[in-house]
């Protein structure tokens, strides 16, 4: 019988690993029940890890276009809604000039100013829906706009008519007036000094 | 006691019993072989578990005439073993020393010298087949240890006998070198 060579490589070799490590006991039984469950869990998180930055960058995405539509939209929903309103004595043309409520009452032509066109036009596959919503609310607010600078009038004109009969009043007594001279309110209730027959202002 | 035909024929038949008995069989010695290359016990344990799941689903190309059924399971064992070495960059190969090729030293000088039944010369080459090279390290445990021939060595590691022949050479006369130097 040949006698092994290189006995003391093979010593060495047999110290370092005589004591090797032995396979768990119930090896058998984790291979056909469970094969490979570690590599299972590897899969599991790795089809978690996908998915999940699959659903992160979807919703990434989604907030980016839903914040770059409100960012297209704000600055035309916040174009305000001017009325210009005209109050000088002078007459002025207006473009469309607003009927008043009180016709016997004098018309204070309005020069009422349209909404200030939005300076982009939007493509029509980006028109939002309140697009005609907001034209309603714009003629709405006109409307409300009219209604008081009607009421203001209507103070106004009032309070004139107040302090020219305060002074027609306060002149007729302080002034010396005719015997048939008389103060009198006409159909606008205005003072007048009118005079009258001396029949009828001794009747008075 | 069932023979390796038994057992291989109870797999094909897709019996647990014929699992049971190829892994109970031939469990530790494929075990052992991948522990030897891993540093981690349970990388060599998951290793294992796919060496078996791999040759129960690859049972058909299993040939009993080229090598006996545990000496199949090494190679499967080998090739998983040297993947994941690779995945995991541990996978050293020796680079050629050409100082190492020139020593002048024959067969028999070397054999002698690795025969001496020195104790503190099988300290030494304990130490020293830590740092050799995985492959280089294996072909000495299939060899030196494990007994196994050459044939069996080249059908595991997919070499031919002359080739590992030259390597086991090349690695006896780097350990005697290194042995010089200490």
């Amino acid at each position: 019988m040949k006698t092994p060579k290189d006995t003391d490589l093979r010593e060495a070799l047999r110290r370092k690993f005589e004591g090797e490590p032995q396979l768990p006991a119930d090896f058998i039984k984790s291979l056909t029940s469970n094969p490979s469950p570690r590599r299972g869990e590897l899969k599991f998180s790795l089809i978690w890890k996908i998915g999940g930055g699959c659903c992160i960058a979807i919703a990434a995405s989604v907030l980016l276009l839903i914040m770059l539509n409100i960012g297209k939209q704000q600055p035309e929903q916040q174009t305000p809604v001017v009325a210009e309103v005209v109050t000088e004595p002078q007459p002025i043309i207006p473009d469309e000039p607003v009927e008043h409520a009180n016709p016997t009452k004098s018309i204070i032509p309005v020069k009422v100013a349209k909404t200030a066109a939005p300076k982009k036009q939007l493509a029509e596959a980006e028109l939002p829906d309140t697009l005609g919503q907001g034209i309603f609310e714009s003629e709405e607010n006109v409307r409300l706009a009219v209604q008081m600078l009607s009421e203001c009038e209507a103070t106004i004109h009032h309070e004139e008519q107040q302090v020219n009969n305060r002074i027609i009043e306060t002149t007729f007594n302080a002034l010396p007036q005719a015997e048939n001279a008389l103060l009198v309110t006409n159909e606008n209730g205005d003072f007048e000094v009118i005079e009258v027959s001396e029949q009828t202002a001794i009747e008075i | 006691m069932k023979t390796d035909e038994q057992i291989v024929e109870a797999v094909k038949s897709g019996r647990r019993e014929g699992q049971d008995l190829k892994v109970g069989r031939y469990g530790q010695e494929v075990f052992a072989m991948i522990a030897r290359q891993v540093p981690s016990v349970m990388d060599a344990e998951e290793l294992t578990q796919d060496t078996f799941l791999k040759a129960f689903a690859a049972i058909g190309h299993y040939d009993p005439q080229r090598a006996s059924l545990g000496t199949w399971l090494c190679r499967i064992a080998y090739r998983l073993t040297l993947d994941f070495l690779k995945r995991r960059r541990q996978f050293t190969v020796s680079i050629e020393d050409t100082e190492v090729w020139q020593t002048d030293i024959t067969d028999e000088q070397l054999e002698a010298e690795l025969s001496t039944g020195n104790e503190e010369r099988i300290q030494r080459l304990e130490l020293l087949i830590d740092d050799l090279p995985s492959n280089e390290r294996l072909l000495l445990t299939l060899h030196y240890f494990e007994n196994r021939t050459l044939d069996e060595c080249s059908y595991i590691m997919d070499a031919t006998p002359r080739a590992l022949a030259n390597r086991l050479y090349r690695i006896r006369k780097k350990l005697y070198k290194q042995l010089k130097q200490l």
